[in-house]
């Protein structure tokens, strides 16, 4: 064997990360290792997050996922925190005020509760939604 | 095993456990053991990844009456940097509120340098690998005194580097499982896929693997994407995957049982009775050779 397991598993790691599965001669498993973590990313990402995706058109929702699974994201795959930093990634790049906006507060803050052994109950959490949706723009953004 | 844990007596089916599920699938005449995915029951605390008691609660009440085996996703026993840290601390923890009666994790690594790369990655067939690994695979299930199984993976990459002593996944899984004294999940589909894709006959294969160590069968289903046939868990068992359980049944006397996986989030879609086909027809399989 020519390379060490470190170095080996480092250049392979590096290649799918990058995405770089484009040469000519390339091995073509790679490309559908590629699109396998990409899918899973996206998935990790979404399902976290899909009460506050559902909120925006279709469009705009996986352009945001996609931009996300782009710089990185999705890539935890333990427990809910890839779930949580796209919540968090996505709060800085909602409309302020809009609906999807709100849920996103919502979501974290459920997060949070959970993580801190007290999980928001339905009713806490539809509240804090109807609070957020009365409130002016500047707040719910200073709510994040 | 010479110098391995006690091996439970065979058991016969099982099924993962997924909360979407109704609880009827996971009654006592339909099946003989759950398999706990420990990373599903957790979320992400202070101090690093802990057990939600609320969804180890749900899970217990409704299979809590079935024997229970662990089969992790998150240890990563084969990067050369380093396992994930959060996997051990967190199964000490299960194990101490669920005890279960033996565990399996993935023969792959999916963290470089503590980062994680969101895919599982195969290990190459080298010497390196297999010491690597075995090394950690006996510590784990001396952790715990309890059957610690490496299973087969599938990946679709050519070429992997490779010492002519290893030479394949078979020999690598082989060489890990003979020095570590640990047992061998034997997943079928992933057979079934590599046979596909790297252009080899699986029947054939069954004679390249340690069928003695093998504690535990795992069947599922796939699908085609980009030109390959991916282990992607969203289907009904392939006839040549039953086939090949039907074949290598009669052949591992130590195999606990037989499990159907299937993702969660293609669970709903398939739906219960489907699942429920799957089981019924890998326990006619099962009593057939037994």
């Amino acid at each position: 064997m020519s390379m060490a397991l470190a170095e080996f598993q480092r250049a392979l790691a590096a290649r799918i990360l990058e995405g770089a599965a484009g040469e000519s001669g390339a091995d073509p498993g790679l490309a559908v290792t590629i699109a396998i973590q990409r899918s899973w990313c996206r998935g990790r990402a979404a399902q976290a997050a899909m009460p506050t995706l559902m909120l925006l058109p279709p469009e705009e929702a996986r352009r945001l996922l996609d931009q996300h699974v782009a710089a990185g994201g999705g890539r935890a795959s333990f427990g809910n925190s890839a779930g949580m930093a796209f919540l968090r990634w996505l709060a800085t790049r909602l409309p302020q005020g809009s609906p999807a906006a709100a849920m996103c507060v919502v979501q974290m803050a459920a997060h949070v509760a959970a993580a801190a052994g007290r999980p928001m109950e339905e009713a806490q959490a539809a509240a804090m939604l109807r609070r957020l949706m009365r409130q002016p723009a500047e707040r719910i953004s200073s709510a994040r | 095993m010479a110098g391995a844990p006690a091996w439970p007596a065979p058991l016969g089916v099982g099924l993962p456990w997924n909360p979407d599920l109704p609880a009827e699938l996971y009654a006592a005449d339909l099946l003989d053991f759950v398999e706990i995915t420990p990373e599903q029951l957790c979320r992400q605390g202070p101090a690093g990844f802990v057990l939600e008691p609320a969804l180890l609660d749900r899970a217990r009440a409704v299979a809590g009456h079935l024997p229970m085996a662990v089969h992790g996703v998150e240890l990563s026993i084969g990067s050369a940097s380093g396992m994930n840290p959060a996997y051990l601390p967190m199964l000490d923890a299960l194990h101490a509120a669920w005890p279960f009666r033996w565990h399996s994790e993935h023969l792959h690594f999916q963290m470089v340098d503590g980062a994680e790369i969101g895919v599982p990655l195969p290990l190459p067939p080298t010497a390196e690998a297999a010491a690597l690994v075995a090394g950690r695979a006996r510590a784990i299930q001396a952790r715990y005194g309890l059957p610690f199984l490496l299973e087969n993976g599938a990946h679709y990459l050519r070429d992997l580097p490779a010492d002519p002593a290893i030479a394949d996944e078979f020999g690598l899984m082989n060489a890990i499982s003979a020095h570590a004294g640990c047992g061998q999940l034997l997943d079928l589909h992933n057979l079934h896929c590599n046979a596909v894709n790297h252009g080899f006959d699986a029947m054939a294969a069954l004679d390249r693997v340690a069928l003695d160590r093998v504690g535990e069968i795992h069947v599922a289903g796939g699908s085609w994407a980009g030109g390959f046939y991916t282990d992607a868990h969203d289907g009904a068992v392939p006839e040549p995957v039953w086939d090949l359980l039907a074949a290598v049944l009669p052949r591992v006397p130590r195999a606990v049982g037989v499990v159907f996986e299937v993702l969660d989030r293609h669970a709903a879609r398939l739906g219960p009775e489907l699942i429920a086909r799957q089981v019924a027809r890998a326990r006619a399989i099962w009593r057939g050779a037994r």
